[in-house]
């Protein structure tokens, strides 16, 4: 009987240290740097997806941008802010008023208000809309003239909505009492994120934009005079 | 006839195979080492190539962030512009009523022997007049025209008080409804 030694057993095994050791080599490199590589690319694609979507968005952004006109927008601006007042400014309110009744002829015997706190935001909510507060607005006049002031009431800046009159005939002069509502937007504190789209006017908005051009304000420099503030005296004039 | 039985044979052929199975799992195995190390080569290429391209993008939205603060004071304006313009649209929404048109159209249809005394009118177009006229001709005469308006401007008429004097005037209140468009 003959005994095979150890050493022909190992040197018959030989053939798979090369085999074996690419399969040691492929599962440690596979194991270190493969997998946590092909994680890192999955990684990067996710956000490079979200990274471009954002860069399409502030591309559209800066070409909307650049397609404005900073004159014309100013322009815009000014007359939206004097039509639509950032605050409850109850004097230039009165002044219009004032200023309509002297155009159209209507005298106002009485104008009053309960504005609360000047800050836009505790301005009344209306229904529908923005913030609004309503005057009561006692006048006389003839017909013609209501008739005027109710014209021109429509078409005067800052904007202002009749929403219920009242008129009595007495010899041929008329009183009317009327309600009438005006609004205040406050002015946007912050832009919000840089990404946001710009917000764009549409065709309806620029419709109504052109028609509020076509507004007047009665107010001028005799009506609202320039006075000086501050004063020594707060007890007497 | 002798005949060489060769027992060996068997344990030839099965070295062969075996030869040949050691040259398969040594000549494969650099083969597939060299081609992982290939397909690792490509994956690191493939991570630069994302890395540098997440890179420019990067730098694209930088460049654009700085464009668009640089257009600050336009986007302000648009903002203002386009929140007042929204604003508007809504209070003008139910912006139906022409005060001046509802009295212009009331004057025309009110024949000379009749006098409004009161009239109230709200935005909804509800109103509410009161007067009095000179005799019951007159006094037809308006309703027939308030009823038979040619646009139909003013429709729901109701009457809810007529009173004759003693000088054969007539004293009504009504209601009525204005159109509105």
């Amino acid at each position: 009987m003959v005994e095979s030694s150890p050493k022909p057993k190992i040197t018959k095994f030989r053939f798979l240290a090369l085999p074996t050791l690419a399969g040691l080599i492929i599962l440690i490199l596979t194991l270190t740097l493969l997998l946590p590589k092909i994680n890192q690319i999955l990684k990067i694609r996710q956000s490079l997806a979200q990274e471009k979507v954002r860069l399409s968005k502030l591309t559209q952004k800066v070409a909307d941008l650049e397609g404005l006109d900073e004159s014309e927008l100013s322009l815009k601006a000014n007359l939206l802010i004097r039509s639509l007042p950032a605050e409850k400014d109850v004097p230039q309110i009165f002044a219009t008023l004032a200023g309509l009744g002297s155009q159209t002829g209507v005298t106002l015997e009485s104008i009053e208000v309960s504005p609360g706190e000047l800050s836009t935001v505790s301005a009344q909510p209306g229904t529908k809309g923005p913030p609004l507060l309503t005057f009561e607005v006692s006048g006389r006049g003839t017909m013609e003239a209501m008739k005027s002031f109710f014209g021109q009431a429509a078409l005067t800046i800052p904007v202002m909505k009749i929403s219920d009159v009242s008129l009595t005939s007495t010899g041929g002069e008329i009183t009317t009492d009327i309600l009438l509502d005006t609004y205040f937007l406050a002015l946007p504190k912050t832009l919000g994120p840089v990404e946001t789209p710009l917000a764009k006017v549409t065709s309806n908005e620029e419709t109504l934009y052109q028609e509020i051009r076509g507004f007047t304000s009665p107010l001028t420099e005799e009506v609202l005079p320039s006075v000086t503030t501050g004063k020594e005296d707060l007890f007497s004039f | 006839m002798e005949r060489e039985i060769n027992f060996l044979r068997i344990k030839e052929k099965i070295s062969v195979k075996e030869v040949r199975l050691k040259q398969f799992l040594q000549v494969g195995s650099g083969l597939l080492l060299v081609l992982y190390i290939l397909v690792l080569g490509g994956v690191f290429s493939f991570w630069l190539i994302q890395q540098r391209e997440s890179q420019v993008v990067g730098d694209k939205i930088k460049l654009a962030e700085a464009k668009i603060v640089g257009l600050k004071k336009i986007e302000s304006l648009q903002v203002a512009i386009k929140g007042r313009l929204q604003t508007l649209a809504s209070a003008f929404e139910d912006e139906e009523l022409n005060y001046k048109d509802v009295l212009a159209q009331l004057e025309q249809l009110t024949p000379s022997g009749v006098v409004l005394a009161d009239f109230e009118l709200t935005k909804n177009g509800e109103i509410t007049i009161s007067g009095s006229a000179d005799n019951s001709l007159s006094l037809g005469e308006f309703l027939v025209n308030l009823t038979g308006s040619k646009e139909e401007d003013f429709k729901g008429i109701a009457v809810s008080s007529i009173s004759r004097g003693e000088d054969g005037s007539y004293d009504f209140s009504l209601e009525l409804l204005f159109k509105t468009s």
